[in-house]
């Protein structure tokens, strides 16, 4: 049966009408969350605030989850859902710069529209910050381009990459997120509060 | 401080995970639709003529893969020159996977009409793999072209004329300079052992990605 | 004063994430991909490079794939979620009294000093996520909720290089 587009249960031409609405949803949940506060996202990196560990933890595991057990029941098709496709150093140094930006800016592109929506101006300057650096990458691509196709696997799920089944990955990773939570949540009543 | 909520939680989710282990794996191998596979059968695109697979063949074309999918004692026998011998019922070995991952190799299928290629064919587009292409007429229509070419009737058009020069010189270029086909020399054309496949550099292709985050 | 305790009140995290969680499976379930935002931050630069010398974005090899000349680069699915995060997250933050024109930061540095490194690090999280194609929606959580190793790979990465580099920028924040 799904996904819904693809299979074409429902005509392309609505797919602009469910971003709108799709997009409502993020930003409602992520505003909601807390995620348009810089200082509470960063939280995370110091210690005093594991709001977006849960939020991004729990959203995980439940779509996963919830993943896995639609298309056990043939009402989804995991093979026609999209992901990226793994280029193995890419993704490592891309992640990296991305996690010292993360540092140095308090947000990542969504929180970072989120909080723009809200009035944070130091947000503004954030997504001001992306766009030249999306420009910079754009003019300066044959800088990257060798480190940028370097250790390809194609579309492999980490699966295949583990070499161990589906269903045991998905156990083990909830367990993980869980003892995250327990563990992040003793660790924040050991650090000093800060007050944002 | 962990209140009775987030415990059952926590067991919900926990144990929904762990009923995943139980499920059976499900295939999610790709695979073509049967009414994909019906309308790709119906157009001539996955043929390749005699003729264009010579000029392939002697351009030295370092994409071109010759398969040859008949047993391997016809294989030793007779075939065509660089060919790997890869027999119909092993289609789906792993050793032979590393022929088929690659999206910018031309691979060519033949035997000896294009039935046995044709089946082979079936059995890696159900699979997905669109670069296989099928010697049209097999290594019968091969020999009938390319090594027992004859002279079109002097009223023929002038492109029959160019043509049987172009088999003739495939027929040079393939057999060796006498230009005349003799059975017992077939020994020179035969591909005795299976050949790797030449080394080339995997460029990996630009995909428009516009979906996901980035 | 009661106003300003309002502002802080934000739904339990991991009410936040199971909703988050569905939201993601609909979108799979309807759309056969995931969320994502620096995509649409892509789009417009495009469309920017593209209106003011579109030989020049022609030119460029990167840009250029996303520009063609049946689609303006605007029309693009990613482009219309993040205009609903924008209308979603002003209707959740007008509800709870978060408007307001703002630069927050923490009362040791300026409030200049914080759009400096604001600028600086979105720069750099623009330069990281065109690498990995993609940032934390699209690569990281949807990549990693559909079980691609790439998304572990970059989620991974990102909070890991966060971890590494926290100690050096803890003068912005605390």
């Amino acid at each position: 049966m799904g996904p819904l587009i693809p299979q074409g249960v429902i005509d392309g031409g609505w797919s602009f009408v469910i971003a709108l609405l799709v997009g409502v949803c993020f930003g409602l949940i992520l505003e909601a969350s807390g995620f348009s506060s810089s200082r509470k996202i960063v939280g995370l990196f110091y210690g005093y605030d594991f709001t977006v560990l849960r939020v991004f933890f729990t959203a995980t595991i439940t779509a996963m989850v919830g993943l896995l057990y639609f298309n056990y029941l043939g009402w989804i098709d995991l093979s026609m859902i999209y992901f990226p496709p793994t280029y193995v150093l890419a993704a490592i140094i891309g992640g990296l710069i991305m996690g010292l930006g993360f540092i140095m800016g308090g947000f990542c592109p969504g929180t970072g529209i989120c909080a723009v929506a809200i009035g944070k101006l130091d947000a503004l300057a954030y997504v001001f910050g992306l766009y030249l650096g999306i420009f910079f990458f754009s003019e300066t691509f044959s800088w990257f381009e060798g480190l940028y196709t370097k250790y390809a696997l194609g579309q492999v799920r980490i699966t295949e990459t583990l070499g161990i089944s589906t269903g045991l990955f998905a156990f083990g990773f909830v367990a993980i997120a869980l003892v995250a939570f327990v563990v992040t949540a003793w660790i924040q009543r050991r650090v000093k509060p800060v007050v944002y | 401080m962990p209140s009775r909520n987030y415990i059952i939680s926590a067991a919900i989710i926990l144990l929904l995970a762990a009923g995943l282990i139980f499920l059976p794996e499900k295939n999610n191998k790709k695979e073509l639709a049967p009414e994909e596979l019906l309308q790709e059968l119906q157009n001539d695109k996955r043929f390749v003529s005699v003729d264009q697979l010579a000029v392939l063949m002697i351009e030295e074309d370092p994409t071109l893969v010759l398969v040859d999918v008949r047993d391997p004692g016809s294989f030793v026998e007779y075939s065509l020159p660089g060919a790997i011998n890869i027999p119909v019922e092993n289609m789906l070995e792993e050793d032979y996977q590393q022929y088929f991952d690659r999206a910018e190799l031309q691979i060519v299928f033949y035997s000896n009409s294009h039935i046995l290629a044709e089946q082979a064919w079936m059995i890696k587009k159900r699979q997905e793999v669109n670069n296989i292409r099928i010697l049209k007429g097999g290594l019968n229509q091969w020999t009938k072209d390319i090594l027992l070419a004859e002279a079109p009737p002097e009223t023929a058009p002038k492109e029959a004329f160019d043509r049987y020069n172009f088999l003739m010189g495939a027929r040079k270029y393939f057999v060796g300079a006498s230009g005349a086909f003799d059975p017992a020399a077939q020994g020179d054309i035969v591909e005795t052992a299976p050949k790797k496949v030449p080394k080339i550099p995997v460029k990996v292709k630009k995909e428009k990605e516009l979906e996901g985050c980035f | 004063m009661e106003n300003t305790d309002r502002s802080k009140q934000y739904i339990n995290p991991y009410l936040g994430g199971v909703l988050l969680g569905l939201l993601l499976l609909a979108t799979f379930f309807v759309m056969g991909r995931g969320l994502g935002a620096s995509g649409a931050i892509k789009s417009s630069v495009a469309a920017t490079v593209n209106r003011i010398d579109p030989e020049h974005a022609q030119e460029r090899e990167y840009i250029g794939q996303f520009i063609t000349d049946d689609q303006h680069p605007l029309n693009n699915w990613l482009v219309y979620e993040v205009l609903g995060v924008i209308i979603g997250a002003f209707i959740s933050g007008s509800l709870a009294g978060r408007l307001n024109w703002k630069v927050e930061h923490s009362p040791k540095i300026s409030a200049r000093t914080r759009i400096l490194f604001a600028v600086g690090g979105g720069f750099l999280f623009g330069i990281g996520s065109q690498l990995a194609r993609g940032c934390t929606s699209g690569a990281a959580l949807s990549g990693s909720a559909a079980l691609g190793t790439a998304g572990f790979l970059t989620m991974l990465s990102i909070f890991g290089g966060a971890y590494l580099f926290a100690y050096f920028f803890r003068k912005l924040w605390i």
